[in-house]
């Protein structure tokens, strides 16, 4: 029917994200088995993927679903009830399928075959005794199901007339309307189905893969009208999906309105006209004393608030755009505000030559205003990019459940500030170091019932994973209430490894950083996923990629805390403008410890080693930027220039620079993917006057040069 | 300055080989214009430390950072100062975006590849490899380039540079 290749990209981001709903949506329900409205979202989610993986072709995957749906439609049915086991049986599938999207997504084959134990035991739970049909049921899982959920249909089934109008771009979108047919046909009796074609265009007009057909379809079913909605779910978007409880009639009699219509006794607006004078069935019900007033608007009142419920799924308050637009329009955004500077700068310089005119006051006022709003444009758009922390934080809700269960430890995983946003590329880069630092609170911090018990604490141990923001950070803190670390194990091993020789002289904070050095690791026993030495190190090395900084606090016995500062977006730092011979140069505030002009005799020469500066007690080497980076030279000697202390892991430079021209912030763009990759440069930035300006690579400044002094 | 060539009225939009025609000193050499995205005024170079002298810098191309290569500098040739009337053509190419400072841009020519004849291995200022041949019109001679060989060229002079230069600080 359709080239389906380019809807996969479609397909597996929305496969994932409704992977995502599914594994929240269970966790939740393990938490909270009460949650009816939750439970509706879980079912929807897994309808949403089987639908989807059918229309693709992926009819395995699409069976492997139905199979969880069936367990989720009896948890609906209050049937079968939330516990720990289904939940984890449960969450075992969504595992599977994200396998099978993972598979699916690389295009390789998935061994479906490897699924069958885990459907035979789901199928299990469809045929336990408290379940309301068993015997051959394992075998034939399906059509038991839909059969006797027919079966409540047929008795106490209502008439519901569905018009559907699909968005004519619908099967561009991958979305198979005829689906949902089968669905209907599923879960009640099509009594009537009407095609509309009178929207179809002439022969010469059609685009083929448009859908211009418009359906009426009169259902009899024991679902609710919500129900029956959420099978539209998948072709919701743009489509118009109307759906009408139909006044109980005798099932196989048309209505007589229709049949007046048909037969062309009543014009239809006409029949509107008079079906709108009808009485509502309360109303009828009331009068004819059948039922208390208040009765019926308590339960009128549960009906709104479905229909408000039906309302706030089917409306959509987002929209999906693709990252590659929102960077380009933040581009061109980033350039309109440098623009609106230079213009500032001709304007005022040309006001100064020339004089004030009348005319000046009036295009000084429009400018701030144009100024103004470019600032307001900017910030909005930069919005764009932040997404909440609770997006990740969600998943390791499961993490920890997992590695809790398999510690024999009982862990609370307390999350708070979900809310706060922070840029999607830092969002993601920082997602496996917080892994690993949960791993380590379990593994290494948090002790067993047992211990804990003994030590005087509550048995079950507390992870709290926090997010807010202050300033222009956001600070993400992962605390736990374990064993905090032994201050003297840590020394111990790092004299050890000798990466130092003594403590002395050592302050807490200096000893807990020494955690962060490669190759240390204090976990006596090598578990699966941590204490193999590798841990923090790399921690840092990703956190400070982002221009973060990690603290650790701990306090033995009583806990560890450790804080990752992030700066709001990845593209935008803190710079300290300098120049360096004619050339202006921007170092990162994050890297830079401190600005100096040494005394002449703080310089020593070491002749062949090269040029080291006395800073407050310690020898710091020198790099000559303007002699390295061959511009013209103004001051030689540093007791002349000033000079920059920058840090990279311990390591220090001095940095000899002209002139400190002052800070601002700036937004890091790369030189072009034509370019080869540079030695001490990280990036360049557009400055006011519409330069460029280069940003210095301090890491890679610091590591080049003590390798080639080592 | 920056024109499109292809709303260029002058230039039948025929079966493509149209080229853009520059001068390098008193030669006229041409790139193909579907490698080129548009024509701008040199404006201020930001020099990047250790790359090759042809390597320029790098310019603001509305928001964005674009290297710049001199293609005199780059092919070895004389730089005659008193004809630069620098242009910047911006080419795009698998690599990404690269900027050629040329003295000026003439015109858009239609060049189809059967016109073109083999490369005279003398004569020009320049290494031949890098000429994927030679348009005649009328008596007009151009020297068509093959920019995938330039840039390419262009990448493992700047890895044997800078190469040379660790060895040397070494």
């Amino acid at each position: 029917m359709f080239d389906s290749s380019q809807f996969y990209e479609v397909f597996i981001e929305e496969a994932n994200e409704k992977l995502a709903e599914l594994e929240d949506g269970l966790l939740r329900l393990e938490k909270d088995s009460r949650g009816g409205e939750l439970i509706n979202t879980i079912f929807r989610a897994a309808h949403t993927i089987k639908g989807s993986s059918g229309t693709l072709g992926l009819d395995e995957m699409s069976k492997f679903t139905h199979s969880m749906e069936e367990l989720l439609d009896l948890m609906r049915s209050d049937v079968l009830r939330p516990e720990t086991d289904v939940i984890s049986i449960l969450l075992e599938a969504t595992d599977r399928l994200k396998d099978m999207v993972a598979a699916f997504a690389d295009r390789a084959a998935f061994d479906y075959a490897s699924c069958s134990g885990l459907v035979d035991r789901m199928a299990r739970f469809l045929s336990q005794p408290d379940a309301p049909q068993s015997g051959n049921m394992a075998a034939e899982p399906s059509g038991q199901v839909s059969a006797s959920r027919q079966d409540t249909g047929r008795k106490e089934g209502e008439l519901y007339r569905i018009i559907f109008v699909p968005d004519p771009g619908i099967l561009k979108r991958g979305a198979d309307p005829l689906l949902i047919f089968d669905d209907l046909r599923e879960n009640g009796d099509i009594v009537d189905i009407k095609a509309d074609l009178s929207h179809v265009p002439a022969l010469s007009g059609i685009d083929p893969e448009s859908l211009h057909i418009r359906w009426d379809i009169t259902l009899k079913t024991g679902l609710s009208a919500p129900e029956i909605r959420s099978m539209f779910e998948f072709v919701e978007d743009g489509s118009e999906i109307r759906i009408l409880p139909v006044s109980a009639i005798e099932t196989g009699t048309p209505l007589l309105g229709r049949m007046l219509v048909e037969e062309g006794i009543v014009r239809s607006c006409d029949l509107d006209e008079a079906l709108k004078a009808q009485k509502k069935l309360g109303d009828i019900l009331v009068e004819q004393g059948k039922a208390a007033r208040e009765d019926i608007e308590k339960v009128a009142r549960r009906q709104g608030e479905l229909k408000a419920d039906t309302a706030r799924h089917s409306v959509s308050s987002t929209i999906r755009v693709d990252l590659r637009k929102l960077d380009t329009l933040i581009n061109a955004v980033g350039e309109m505000v440098i623009i609106h500077s230079m213009f500032q700068q001709e304007f005022h310089g040309h006001s100064e030559a020339h004089g004030r005119s009348g005319a000046h006051g009036k295009f000084d006022a429009l400018f701030s205003q144009l100024q103004r709003i470019g600032g307001e444009i900017q910030d909005s758009v930069m919005s764009l990019r932040m997404l909440p922390v609770g997006d990740v934080f969600n998943r390791f809700t499961r993490l920890v459940r997992e590695l809790s269960a398999s510690r024999n430890k009982s862990i609370e995983l307390v999350i708070s500030g979900e809310d706060t946003e922070l840029d999607k590329g830092v969002l993601e880069k920082i997602t496996d170091p917080l892994v690993h630092l949960i791993r380590n609170s379990i593994d290494h911090g948090l002790e067993s019932p047992e211990a804990r018990a003994a030590a005087g604490k509550p048995p079950r141990g507390m992870l709290h994973l926090s997010a807010y923001q202050m300033g222009d950070s956001v600070y993400i803190d992962v605390e736990d209430d374990g064993r905090g670390l032994n201050r003297d194990r840590i020394i111990e091993k790092a004299v050890q490894r000798g990466i130092i020789t003594s403590a002395a002289g050592m302050t807490e904070d200096q000893i807990n950083e020494l955690i962060f050095l490669p190759g240390f690791s204090t976990a006596e026993k090598v578990s699966d996923v941590s204490g193999r030495g590798v841990g923090m190190d790399v921690v840092r090395k990703n956190i400070e990629t982002l221009n973060g900084r990690v603290h650790i606090r701990t306090s033995e016995g009583v806990g560890t805390s450790i804080s990752i500062k992030l700066p709001l977006t990845l593209a935008i730092i803190d710079g300290l403008k300098v120049l360096v011979g004619s050339d202006t140069f921007i170092i990162p505030v994050t890297s830079v410890v401190e600005m100096l002009r040494p005394a002449r005799d703080d310089v020593k020469s070491l002749g062949e080693k090269g040029e080291m500066i006395h800073v407050r007690g310690e020898y710091v080497p020198l790099v000559r930027l303007q002699r390295e980076f061959g511009t013209s030279l103004m001051r030689g000697n540093p007791w002349e220039a000033v000079v920059v202390v920058v840090s990279h892991e311990k390591r220090k430079k001095c940095l000899l620079v002209d002139e400190l021209l002052g800070e601002q912030q700036v937004v890091i763009k790369n030189l072009g993917t034509a370019m080869p990759k540079l030695d001490d440069i990280a990036g360049g930035t557009i400055l006011g006057d519409g330069t460029v300006a280069l940003v210095l690579d301090v890491p890679g400044i610091i590591e080049r040069r003590t390798c080639a002094t080592a | 300055m920056a024109f499109n060539p292809v709303t260029d009225e002058s230039v039948p939009m025929a079966d493509g080989g149209q080229h853009v025609a520059f001068f390098l000193n008193d030669e006229e050499y041409a790139v193909d214009a579907l490698n080129v995205r548009e024509i701008i005024e040199l404006s201020t170079i930001t020099r990047i430390p250790h790359l090759p002298p042809f390597f320029l810098g790098v310019v603001n191309l509305r928001g964005s950072i674009i290297p710049v290569v001199d293609l005199k500098l780059k092919f070895g040739m004389r730089d005659d100062s008193s004809r630069r009337h620098t242009s910047v053509i911006v080419t795009e190419f698998t690599a990404g975006i690269m900027g050629l400072v040329v003295d000026s841009v003439t015109d858009v020519l239609r060049i189809p590849d059967d016109c073109l004849m083999p490369a005279p291995s003398f004569g020009a200022q320049i290494d031949t490899e890098f000429i994927k041949g030679l348009g005649r019109m009328g008596d007009r001679l151009v020297l068509v380039l093959d920019m995938n060989r330039v840039l390419t060229d262009e990448e493992k002079a700047i890895q044997a540079e800078t190469m040379s230069e660790d060895a040397a600080t070494a």
